[in-house]
């Protein structure tokens, strides 16, 4: 004969059960650990990197001549830029393939005083192959122009600092 | 009229035999169900807090900036004021400890650290210029003939308790040869890393290009101005006492021999029979090199050149005997029996622009990049 006296027990056994789990997943999903999968040594490596880079082509190689990064603003050289970048962010011992991309834009200063800036080099082939997700790291350097003649947005005539702004990342 | 009594039936113990009910067995075993899965839940929370691999990465990188933007930096005086000597000629110049007297005394306890940049005496000079004779020098950081052993490094650039392993690699970027890496061969496993990129400063040179001179009688002077050298741009200049110098004689008559080179200020002495010291060297022939102040005539041609070694001008003349507003260097040319050649010889200057093209040609090498990579494991 089945009785119905004692299923309230087994109801209170199974939500007493459903309880305890519960909680204990709240509570153990909160907590953050930090795997090795975290990217935040690959940026500071990326981003010393980018910066070594563009502070060596701002230093002239001899006395008498501009820094390298002036004379390819100045030229508006982008492929000069471009391969010189490169050479120096990919270069390594072991000769292993380092394929890093960027992006670079200039920032200047308008006569209305607003800032405004233009596209001045990438590591080519971006049209259509980017996936927007790709993990940025950004560095900038200003860039002291004096010779606007070459440079196609018009910048003011006058000696002027402007932006060079890198995106860099791997591919 | 007395009937049969129902028997009350208790929930619990239903039958008097002493067990459980089954409900509450039923009951208990899902309470410890439940809890024996939330119990092993909390085994997951100290996963991934041992962080060895994260500390390589930050010892490689606090070592990339001892190498890359550090002059390092030694004790360079030994003894008490007022009796005190100098090992060094300035406390960046932990490459150029005098080694005749001082080296094999001082060098392990003065040193703090080595780094491989040029000192910003100005700030003019820009970071990440990093000066050759502090890699390729006589006691320089990459010298392949080690003269440090790998626990030196470790206490000079790596500074830790932890026993761990490192390769230092330079790797120069404009074709020149790069030196041999510094430390044990990379390992298969990850390594801590940090890649920077540099410039080398190379060392200056004066090409004497037409030796002839009227009435000489094989007298040739060259003379390090100091003070027109000071106003160089501090990132270009020449240091005479902290980088080597050489002067490039073309002496194309045959026949012709070094007699005696002096080193004048004005009061004139030999150089030193061991190094640090003044050697003549020869370009077609990269094997050969001999101390000028051996006291013989050493022969010389149109690829012969001096090597005036960094640490020659500042042991002789700085601080020891005060400064100094030039040095000349006098050399006296002879042929093989002892006649002075009349129209060989001139007077040139160690400084920045040809004062006479035709006559002598000043080499002043541009920074060349290099790309510098630490791994720590």
């Amino acid at each position: 004969m089945v009785e119905n006296d004692a299923i309230l027990y087994t109801i209170e056994g199974i939500a007493a059960g459903i309880l305890v789990i519960t909680t204990a997943y709240l509570i153990i999903s909160t907590t953050t650990i930090y795997t090795p999968g975290d990217t935040h040594i690959s940026d500071m490596q990326m981003e010393q990197l980018g910066y070594d880079v563009l502070a060596v082509m701002d230093i002239p190689r001899t006395d008498v001549e501009n820094s390298p990064l002036e004379t390819y603003v100045q030229a508006d050289n982008t492929t000069g830029f471009r391969e010189d970048f490169l050479r120096l962010a990919t270069a390594n011992a072991q000769n292993w393939d380092e394929d890093i991309k960027f992006n670079a834009v200039i920032y200047y200063r308008k006569p209305d005083g607003t800032i405004d800036y233009y596209p001045f080099s990438d590591s080519g082939n971006m049209t259509g192959n980017l996936t927007g997700s790709e993990h940025l790291v950004k560095v900038t350097r200003r860039v002291f122009v004096t010779d606007t003649t070459n440079i196609s947005p018009p910048l003011q005539v006058r000696n002027q600092s402007v932006l060079l702004e890198v995106l860099m990342w791997r591919d | 009229m007395i009937g049969n009594k129902p028997v009350q039936r208790n929930p619990v113990l239903s039958d008097e035999s002493g067990q459980l009910s089954l409900d509450f067995m039923v009951g208990l075993s899902i309470f410890m169900i439940a809890f024996i899965i939330a119990a092993t839940m909390t085994s997951g929370l100290l996963i991934g807090l041992e962080s060895r691999d994260i500390d390589y990465d930050a010892v490689a990188y606090r070592t990339g900036v001892i190498l890359a933007e550090d002059p390092g930096e030694i004790e360079e005086t030994v003894g008490v004021y007022p009796a005190y000597a100098y090992i060094a000629p300035d406390r960046y110049a932990w490459d150029l400890i005098y080694t005749i007297d001082y080296w094999n005394q001082f060098h392990d306890s003065n040193i703090f650290r080595m780094g491989l940049m040029m000192p910003r005496y100005y700030y003019d000079v820009p970071p990440r210029v990093l000066m050759f004779n502090k890699i390729w020098g006589k006691f320089g950081f990459f010298e392949p003939e080690n003269q440090y052993p790998l626990d030196y490094y470790k206490d000079k650039i790596i500074f830790s308790d932890y026993p761990y392993q490192f390769n230092i690699s330079l790797t120069m970027l404009d074709g020149s040869p790069s030196p041999q890496p510094v430390g044990s061969p990379i390992p298969d496993t990850s390594t801590g890393y940090i890649r920077r990129v540099v410039l080398v400063k190379n060392s200056t040179r004066l090409i004497i290009k037409n030796t002839s001179s009227e009435n000489a009688s094989g007298v040739l002077t060259v003379t390090y101005n100091y003070r027109n050298i000071s106003e160089g741009d501090p990132a270009y200049m020449i240091y005479p006492s902290l980088e080597t110098t050489i002067i490039a004689l073309n002496i194309s008559e045959p026949d012709i021999f070094l007699h005696s080179l002096q080193v004048c200020s004005p009061t004139c002495e030999d150089p030193e029979q061991v190094s640090p010291t003044i050697w003549l060297k020869n370009y077609a022939d990269p094997g050969y090199s001999e101390i000028t102040g051996l006291g013989v005539g050493l022969p010389v041609n149109n690829s012969t050149y001096l090597e005036v070694e960094p640490g020659y001008f500042s042991r002789r003349y700085f601080p020891n005997l005060g400064p100094v507003d030039q040095l000349t260097i006098r050399m006296q040319f002879l042929y093989s029996n002892g006649t002075p050649p009349q129209n060989l010889g001139g007077s040139h200057d160690y400084y920045y622009r040809d004062l006479l093209p035709n006559i002598a040609e000043f080499e002043n090498p541009p920074l060349a990049p290099a790309i510098l990579e630490v791994r720590v494991w």
